[in-house]
């Protein structure tokens, strides 16, 4: 049981303060640490696979494929994006001449290049050509760990080639690289041809 | 003439005066949590390059520990935290003859069998920080030595996008 505190107590009770100082010195310390190693802007990695030895350019002697056939292999869509001086070259199943396999999209007034109209075209392509998805494919790599990815009607229905100038600096490609990976609809992000392989302008 | 100073004033006891603070405790407590919380781990492993200019994209992919490369105005550099070593010059980069750098090459050979030897995984990573104004021929030569040697997931490091 508590004694009830004496009615004669009459000492004031002395105001403590917690002394703050050591404190303060410790954060004078920590902020100008953490701010020399602060990262102000956030950095990330843009990954880049060469393409294999068997996957590259197709075959110099052999003539163009045709739209959807189908050879020994499975048919390549072949889809070339060539960045030159005045436009935007799209181009399928190794197609140069003018017509719905190869086009061009011209540069904006202000002489940039339509990346919004690029990658509308690049939606109707894999909608018109590529088209939905057929199942899933799987491959052991070398480090003996599955890799798991769609597979389409073409081969290479997840991939594209940037061609450009030699002076083509490269922020304009690793912009071509970002257009041709998703396609946003509806606020939802749509794949496109995330697989981008650099060649050179021939 | 100064007057003497008065007794009373003199015998004046000070009171004791205490500095408050608690603000400033609050002030620093926020700026320390928002520091901390921006400070991430991954941001460590690669601290962009004070030679180049990163170009931006809007990529999400964290930064991992790899052989570093700068390739800049003046040609590809190994990257060791602040003191850049030559590897191919100009001279290299702008040579038609040549579609490898041999300077890159003998590095990332050198490199790779180092791995090996040591028993390390090889797995053919290379991080190369690159100036948003490097034209594409440079590109493609990095990419080829890289290629030749056996070195094939190339990530380049970018500013993020803000959303």
């Amino acid at each position: 049981m508590a004694f009830k505190p004496s009615q004669r107590r009459s000492r004031e009770e002395e105001d403590t303060e917690l002394n703050i100082t050591p404190i303060m010195n410790l954060m004078v310390v920590l902020i100008p640490l953490l701010l020399s190693v602060a990262q102000l802007t956030e950095i990330a990695l843009l990954e880049y696979l060469p393409p294999a030895e068997a996957a590259e350019a197709p075959d110099a002697g052999s003539a163009p494929e045709e739209p959807g056939q189908k050879g020994g292999e499975e048919a390549r869509l072949s889809l070339v994006i060539n960045l030159t001086e005045s436009n935007i070259q799209v181009s399928m199943f190794n197609k140069v001449k003018p017509g719905p396999h190869f086009y061009e999209i011209p540069l904006l007034p202000e002489g940039t290049y339509d990346w919004k109209a690029l990658n509308d075209s690049l939606w109707s392509v894999k909608q018109r050509e590529v088209g939905p998805q057929l199942g899933l494919d799987s491959t052991e790599n070398e480090f003996g760990e599955w890799e798991y990815f769609p597979r389409f009607k073409f081969l290479d229905g997840r991939e594209l080639s940037i061609t450009a100038r030699g002076e083509t600096p490269f922020q304009l490609i690793v912009a071509a690289m970002d257009v041709c990976r998703f396609h946003k609809e509806d606020g939802e992000k749509r794949e496109l041809f995330p697989v981008t392989v650099l060649k050179q302008f021939e | 003439m100064a007057f003497a100073p008065s007794k009373g004033k003199k015998n004046l006891r000070k009171e004791k005066g205490s500095l408050t603070l608690n603000s400033m405790m609050d002030m620093m407590t926020i700026i320390l949590l928002f520091l901390l919380k921006s400070m991430s781990t991954s941001g460590a492993l690669i601290r962009p390059s004070e030679y180049v200019d990163l170009p931006m994209a809007d990529r999400e992919m964290d930064p991992k520990k790899a052989v570093a490369l700068l390739v800049s105005a003046e040609g590809v550099f190994k990257d060791t935290e602040g003191d850049p070593q030559a590897l191919s010059l100009i001279d290299e980069l702008e040579d038609p003859a040549n579609p490898v750098l041999p300077g890159l090459e003998s590095f990332l050979v050198e490199r790779r069998d180092l791995a090996l030897k040591v028993g390390q995984a090889f797995k053919g990573e290379v991080t190369i920080q690159c100036d948003k104004s490097i034209p594409y021929r440079w590109l493609l030569k990095v990419i080829a030595t890289c290629g030749v040697t056996e070195f094939g997931t190339i990530d380049f490091v970018i500013i993020k996008k803000k959303a």
